[in-house]
């Protein structure tokens, strides 16, 4: 039954996938919570619009959409601080500029094939041996700066202006995050695809976050929700020859699913608040 | 000993045109307690903001501790609970401590990771604002007057010898501001902070501070309670209706 992992391929397509299963959820425990999860999607467009570069001009095209998410990333900050009551839409002014820099691009190279398929839907086949040494050194350099930087961003995901109150050098920890960002999205898309890239940011938090009782278990539970998801979603594809993105994600799904059903049925969340508001009461 | 902690001359700022400071003189002194008030929208809350460098004031110079505000760089020695503190995002994960703890992200820096002596610091916090019971809480599950405690503990984590309180008591009960002001009056008089305080309580205030300021753009008057009380600042500041506004409370 795993007889396919003598397979080269799927060796690399598994290293790619755990990398991709551990970077997504450290990253975008800190989206999710700063309710910017669409920033997630962002990046993805823009990576699709940095593929599309790469197959029009011969470019190898991780290196093309890791430059163009670095591009984006500037820009982005750049937007939000001019705009700053309207972040929600410097993003959204992105996303339309990725997507459609994207069709431009891929309808100039006629580049309707399977090549372009396997970024969109990721790939089991398609990674080789090139992209597993980049992703690698990129995630490595991504997870570095999270865990140095992991105490500020809990503090600027909290409570943003208690940071910049305490002498934390908020502007510079947020343009760093989106850097790593940008990298994590490019990095993951050549196992789960450009389209779902983002759906492994949010979701495993989300599902982690029914059921978490501290942030310290939230991350947890969410790098183990990616890693089942990324390892059994790459098994069903392979058995049932399946583009990964969309298994990997269902499984996802399955997972946030069966959360919120743990959450009801433990009575974590909802009643305990007013039980606590309750208990603020009587005690005060 | 009686060194000015805050020293305000001149400061102005606004909000594009519209002016929200003008011209504020007011120093400090360490070992005081400072209550500030004023009506809504009179410019208290953007105070503590320049003073907590979150805001560049249009004019005029903010000294903290001798230090010129763009200059300062010591912000572990001031600890600050903002007004809208409890309006965080309640679905965030993090327990009372995990809250707590990030009061000493700047005391600790990039590369340190907290160890036993954090940990202390963060038990003696919660001990001093009385929230020790509530440690492995989730804060946005707590009730309102558990997380402004839970706040002023992380104000207190990283033992500042300047607190900065905006609208405390806020959804507080009686009982509990009561033991609130107890926790302020130990604080200074055993480990001798310096407090200031923006309250629209007038009453409870003048009874619990060593010297009142009263802000409406300009700073009306900066006194002892007595004096507040015996001059006419009240009805200066307030209109006609602070009669009113005193017997409310
Ligand atoms: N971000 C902002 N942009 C524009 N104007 C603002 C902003 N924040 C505050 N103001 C204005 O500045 C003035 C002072 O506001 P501030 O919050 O300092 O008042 P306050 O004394 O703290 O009031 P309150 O008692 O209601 O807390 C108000 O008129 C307010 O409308
Ligand atoms: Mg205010």
């Amino acid at each position: 039954m795993f007889d396919f992992l003598a397979y080269t391929f799927m060796q690399r397509a598994f290293m790619a996938g755990i990398i991709a299963a551990i970077l997504c959820p450290t990253i975008g425990v800190y989206l999710v919570l700063r309710r910017l999860s669409m920033i997630g999607e962002m990046f993805a467009h823009v990576s699709l619009a940095g593929v599309a570069l790469g197959i029009f001009t011969g470019i190898y095209p991780l290196v093309s959409a890791l430059g163009l998410s670095l591009l984006a990333a500037a820009l982005l900050e750049a937007l939000r601080r001019t705009y700053r009551m309207f972040a929600d839409l410097a993003i959204a002014i992105m996303i339309s500029a990725g997507i459609s820099l994207a069709v431009i691009l891929i309808s100039l190279s006629r580049a309707f094939n399977a090549d372009l398929f396997s970024y969109l839907f990721g790939s089991v086949i398609a990674i080789t041996a090139n992209d597993l040494k980049l992703v690698a050194a990129v995630g490595a350099v991504v997870l570095a700066l999270v865990i140095l930087l992991r105490k500020e961003l809990f503090y600027i995901a909290f409570d943003e202006e208690a940071a910049r109150a305490a002498g934390i050098p908020v502007d510079l920890v947020n343009s760093l995050f989106v850097a790593a960002t940008a990298l994590t999205i490019a990095v993951s898309m050549r196992v789960v695809g450009i389209l779902l890239v983002s759906s492994l940011i949010t979701v495993p938090v989300a599902a982690a976050l029914q059921v978490g009782r501290s942030f310290r278990q939230t991350v947890f539970l969410s790098y183990v929700y990616a890693l089942v998801a990324v390892l059994s979603g790459l098994f069903i594809s392979y058995h049932a020859d399946l583009a990964p993105g969309g298994s990997i994600v269902m499984v996802c799904i399955i997972l946030f699913v069966v959360s919120i059903g743990i959450r009801k049925v433990a009575g974590i969340g909802g009643r305990h608040r007013v039980e606590a508001e309750f208990a603020g009461c009587v005690e005060g | 000993m009686h060194e000015p902690i805050l020293e305000l001359s001149h400061v102005s700022f606004s909000y594009g045109a519209k002016i929200v400071l003008d011209d504020i003189n007011l120093t400090i002194e360490s070992g005081d307690f400072l209550g500030i008030v004023g009506p809504n929208g009179s410019g208290k809350s953007t105070l503590l903001k320049i003073l907590m460098g979150l805001l560049r004031p249009s004019a005029g110079t903010v000294k903290l501790f001798g230090i010129e505000r763009h200059l300062f760089r010591q912000w572990t020695r001031v600890g600050y609970v903002a007004q809208n503190v409890t309006a965080f995002n309640h679905g965030f994960p993090a327990t009372v401590e995990e809250a707590v703890m990030s009061g000493l992200t700047a005391a600790l820096g990039i590369f340190k990771r907290p160890g036993r002596p954090e940990r202390q610091m963060v038990e003696d916090a919660l001990e001093n604002a009385g929230v020790c019971d509530l440690k492995t809480r989730m804060v946005g599950e707590l009730s309102g007057g558990q997380q402004q405690r839970v706040f002023i503990a992380r104000a207190l984590v990283s033992r500042p010898q300047l607190l900065i309180l905006d609208e405390p008591t806020v959804g507080v009960d009686v009982d509990a501001q009561e033991r609130f002001y107890e926790l302020l009056t130990t604080l200074r008089k055993e480990q001798g902070i310096t407090l200031l305080m923006v309250s629209h309580d007038i009453g409870v205030v003048t009874e619990q501070v060593q010297s009142v300021a009263c802000l409406n753009k300009k700073l009306y008057f900066h006194g002892s309670p007595a004096e507040f009380w015996s001059g006419d600042t009240l009805s200066r500041l307030y209109g006609s209706k602070a009669r009113v506004l005193h017997h409310a409370h």
